[in-house]
C-alpha cells in the first residue's frame, strides 16, 4: 500500500462520492485527514464515520468552497491543529445535465464558482502554508467531460477544462517552492455523474472505453493517494487520466 | 428497528440500485426534486431546505395530513386487529357505509389497493353481471396497469409492450357518440368505461352530448356504465363528491382511489348499487368470493379513508371549485398572449395547460440528446423542469406531452397559486425567447 503516514491532508467535498473515497483511502494509508462539505450534515456524519473506520479522526468543516473566508478558516484550522498542511485534494464539484438552451447565467456561475473558484480559493489558502514549509501537494480533479470524446454539459466541461489550465499554470508558479500540483482526470465512474446521464450516454462511454466499463471510486482514490504520496515526487503539472482507455 | 433517518439518507440510492434505475435516472435528468427529507404543512422539503408544492394530485389533503396520520396512529395505539381472516372486517364495513352515504346513491363497495385494482374489479363485475364479454373504452384513456385495465389504454409506450391484451376490449374515438351507438348495437358490450375528465389523455372533459348518449345508450343496451373517477372523484373537480353526480344518469359503477386513503395509505373502491353487485357475485355462495384482493379490506386503510372522508366536507369541495375557477381564469388571462399556449382546461383543481410545440430545433428531444423521443413534444417536460426549480412539482400528461397538468392539494394557499401563475408566465416567456 502507498505510504502516507503522517501526511496532513485536506479534501474539499469529502462528504460523499469521490471525495469521501479519497478521504478514506488517505486515512487507510496512515494520513491525517480533514474534509469540507457544503450542505448535507447527514452525509458528512456518514463520511466522518467512514474515515474513522479507515483509521483517522477527521477534522470536518462545513461551508461553501466558493467562500474565501471558509477556505481560509478550514485550511488554517488544519494547519494549526497538525502544524502544517501537506496535501490539498480539491474534490468539491457540482454538475447539472442541462443543454445550453436551458442554461441560465446563474447555473453557469454556480458551476464555475464551485468547481473553479473553489479550487482557486482553497489552493491559495493552502499555499500560504505550503510555501512557508517549502513543500506540499495539490491535487485538482478534472474530468473526461473536458475532452472531445463525449457530449457533456458545457459549463461543467468548461469548468473542468479551466482546472487543467489552472493546474498547469499553478504547477509552474509554485514548483520553485517545492509544491507539486497535478490534475487527476477520471472517466465516467459507477457513482456520480453516470447516475445523472441518460443510459445511451453511459453506453457511449462504455463503447469508447478500451476497458469497456465504468470506473470505481476506489480505483480513482488509489491514484489520488499516489499523487499525494512521495512516490509521485517528480510529478507536477501533469494530467493523470483514469478513464479506462478512451 | 426501522431507522427513518438512515433510510432517508441511503434509500434513494437503494431505489436506483434495487427498484428501477430508469425511474431514478429520469427524475435526475428532468431535474425533479428527488431527495425529499420531510413534509411541512402539506408541502415537501428536500435535504437542502427547498420547499415544493406538489401538484400531482395524490395528496389532495397535503402530504402526511395530520388528521389522517392521527387516525392511523390512534388505530395503531389500540389492540384492534387490522386484518380479519373471515374477511368480515368491521373497519371496512364502517368505511363502506360512510362512503355510500356520502355518495347519496351507491350502496355496495368492493375494496382494492390501487386504481388498477378497482378497474379490474369493474371489468370482472361487468362480465359476470351481464354475461357479455365486450369492454369498450375511449381513445386517450388511462385506466391503470393491470392486464384488464391496460387493455383499454391508449396506444403507445404504456400499452404496446404488453400486447396481446384482453380479448373483446376495444376503444372508440373520444367523445364520438355515433361510434358509441354503433359499438353498443353489436349487442356484446358488458361495460363502457370512461373517465369524466381524461387525465393522462390531456385533461380532456367528455363533451356533454356524449355524456347524454353514454347514459342513455348504455342503459338501453344493458351495458354497465363504469366511471373511472380515480382522478376526478373525491371532490377534485369541485363539482361535488363525484364528478358524475350531475350526469343525466348515475353510472352503474364508480371507481375511486388516489386520496381515498388520505394520501397516506393505499386503498381503492368500486362503488355500485347492491343489485348490480349481486348480479355478479350474489348468485351462489362460492361466487361471493370469486374476486378478491386479500389486503383490500385492511383496517389501517379503512381508518385512513374514514379520516379522509372527515376532511372532505362540502365546504372544502366548494373551495376546490372556487379556487380552481380562479386559477383557471388567472392562468387563462396571464398566458393568453403567449404563443406557446393553446388553452387552459379542466375543472376545479384538475387543470391542464395545453402548449403549442416550439418550432425551434433547440426545443426538441433530439437536441437534448434523446433522438428516440423525437416524435414527442418537449415543451411541457421542459416547462416542468423549469418549474421544479421554482418550487412546484408539476408533470405532463402521460399520453399527451404537450399538456402541462396541475392538481394541487385542496387547501393550497391562494397566494401560492398567484405566485405559480406568474412563474408559469415567466418561464414560458423564457422558453419563447429561446426561439
Amino acid at each position: 500500500m502507498i505510504e502516507l503516514a503522517g501526511k496532513r491532508c485536506l479534501i474539499t467535498g469529502g462528504s460523499r462520492g469521490l471525495g469521501r473515497a479519497i478521504a478514506c483511502r488517505l486515512a487507510r494509508g496512515g494520513a491525517r485527514v480533514g474534509f469540507t462539505y457544503s450542505t448535507d450534515d447527514a452525509d458528512a456524519d456518514d463520511a466522518r464515520a467512514a474515515v474513522v473506520a479507515a483509521g483517522a479522526e477527521p477534522l470536518v468543516f462545513k461551508g461553501s468552497v466558493a467562500d474565501a473566508a471558509h477556505a481560509r478558516a478550514a485550511v488554517d484550522a488544519v494547519a494549526s491543529a497538525w502544524g502544517g498542511l501537506d496535501a490539498l485534494v480539491c474534490c468539491a464539484a457540482i454538475t447539472q445535465v442541462l443543454p445550453i438552451s436551458l442554461l441560465e447565467e446563474a447555473d453557469w456561475d454556480l458551476v464555475m464558482d464551485v468547481n473553479v473558484k473553489g479550487t482557486y480559493l482553497f489552493a491559495r489558502a493552502a499555499l500560504r502554508h505550503m510555501i512557508r514549509q517549502k513543500g506540499g501537494v495539490i491535487v485538482t480533479i478534472g474530468n473526461f467531460a473536458s475532452e472531445r470524446v463525449v457530449e457533456a454539459p458545457i459549463h461543467y466541461a468548461a469548468s473542468k477544462s479551466a482546472l487543467r489550465g489552472l493546474t498547469e499554470a499553478l504547477a509552474r508558479e509554485v514548483g520553485r517552492h517545492g509544491v507539486r500540483v497535478n490534475l487527476l482526470a477520471p472517466g465516467l465512474l459507477e457513482q456520480g455523474l453516470s447516475q445523472a446521464l441518460p443510459q445511451h450516454r453511459v453506453d457511449e462511454f462504455r463503447s469508447q472505453s478500451a476497458l469497456g466499463r465504468l470506473g470505481r471510486l476506489d480505483e480513482v482514490a488509489e491514484l489520488a493517494a499516489f499523487l499525494v504520496s512521495d512516490d509521485a515526487s517528480f510529478l507536477s503539472g501533469a494530467k493523470l487520466v483514469a478513464d479506462g482507455g478512451l | 428497528m426501522v431507522e427513518i433517518a438512515d433510510i432517508l439518507r441511503g434509500g434513494f440510492d437503494d431505489y436506483q440500485a434495487f427498484v428501477n434505475p430508469l425511474v431514478a435516472q429520469r427524475a435526475r435528468l428532468a431535474g425533479e426534486p428527488v431527495r425529499i427529507e420531510r413534509v411541512a404543512d402539506g408541502t415537501l422539503v428536500d435535504r437542502t431546505g427547498h420547499v415544493f408544492e406538489d401538484f400531482h394530485g395524490t395528496q389532495a389533503f397535503g402530504h402526511r395530513n395530520p388528521h389522517v396520520a392521527a387516525a392511523v396512529q390512534a388505530f395503531l395505539a389500540s389492540d384492534a386487529a387490522s386484518w380479519f381472516p373471515s374477511r368480515v372486517n368491521p373497519f371496512a364495513g364502517r368505511f363502506a357505509r360512510r362512503l355510500c352515504e356520502r355518495t347519496g346513491h351507491y350502496d355496495n363497495v368492493f375494496f382494492g389497493l390501487s386504481g388498477s385494482d378497482a378497474v379490474e374489479a369493474a371489468l370482472k363485475l361487468a362480465r359476470a353481471a351481464t354475461k357479455k364479454p365486450g369492454i369498450v373504452g375511449l381513445s386517450g384513456a388511462y385506466h391503470g396497469c393491470t392486464f384488464g385495465s391496460v387493455s383499454l389504454m391508449a396506444e403507445g409506450y404504456l400499452r404496446e409492450p404488453f400486447v396481446p391484451l384482453l380479448a373483446d376490449a376495444r376503444s372508440i374515438p373520444f367523445g364520438d357518440a355515433d361510434a358509441l351507438r354503433r359499438e353498443l348495437a353489436r349487442g356484446d358490450v358488458g361495460a363502457v368505461v370512461v373517465e369524466p375528465i381524461q387525465g393522462e389523455g390531456g385533461v380532456r372533459e367528455l363533451p356533454a352530448p356524449f355524456v347524454e348518449a353514454l347514459c342513455e345508450e348504455t342503459a338501453k343496451h344493458g351495458a354497465l356504465l363504469v366511471a373511472d373517477e380515480v382522478q376526478t372523484g373525491l371532490g377534485r373537480t369541485g363539482r361535488g363528491f363525484l364528478a358524475t353526480q350531475t350526469w343525466p344518469r348515475r353510472p352503474d359503477v364508480v371507481l375511486l382511489a388516489k386520496h381515498l386513503g388520505g394520501g397516506l395509505v393505499p386503498i381503492s373502491a368500486m362503488l355500485t348499487r347492491r343489485d348490480t353487485f349481486m348480479l355478479a357475485y350474489g348468485q351462489q355462495f362460492a361466487s361471493g368470493e370469486s374476486h378478491n384482493v386479500t389486503l383490500g379490506c385492511n383496517a389501517i386503510s379503512a381508518v385512513a379513508g374514514l379520516a379522509a372522508l372527515d376532511l372532505l366536507t362540502d365546504a372544502l369541495i366548494t373551495r376546490v371549485r372556487d379556487v380552481g375557477t380562479k386559477l383557471k381564469h388567472d392562468l387563462t388571462a396571464a398566458l393568453a398572449s403567449s404563443p406557446l399556449v393553446r388553452e387552459v382546461r379542466g375543472a376545479g383543481l384538475m387543470l391542464g395547460v395545453a402548449l403549442a410545440p416550439s418550432d425551434h430545433p433547440w426545443l426538441t428531444f433530439e437536441h437534448f440528446g434523446f433522438p428516440e423521443l423525437a416524435h414527442q413534444s418537449v415543451i411541457a417536460p421542459v416547462l416542468c423542469h423549469r418549474i421544479y426549480r421554482r418550487g412546484f412539482f408539476c408533470f405532463s400528461c402521460g399520453h399527451d406531452w404537450t399538456v402541462f397538468r396541475l392538481q394541487p392539494r385542496f387547501e393550497v394557499p391562494e397566494e401560492k397559486l398567484t405566485a405559480f401563475v406568474a412563474i408559469v408566465r415567466e418561464e414560458l416567456d423564457k422558453l419563447e425567447s429561446l426561439s
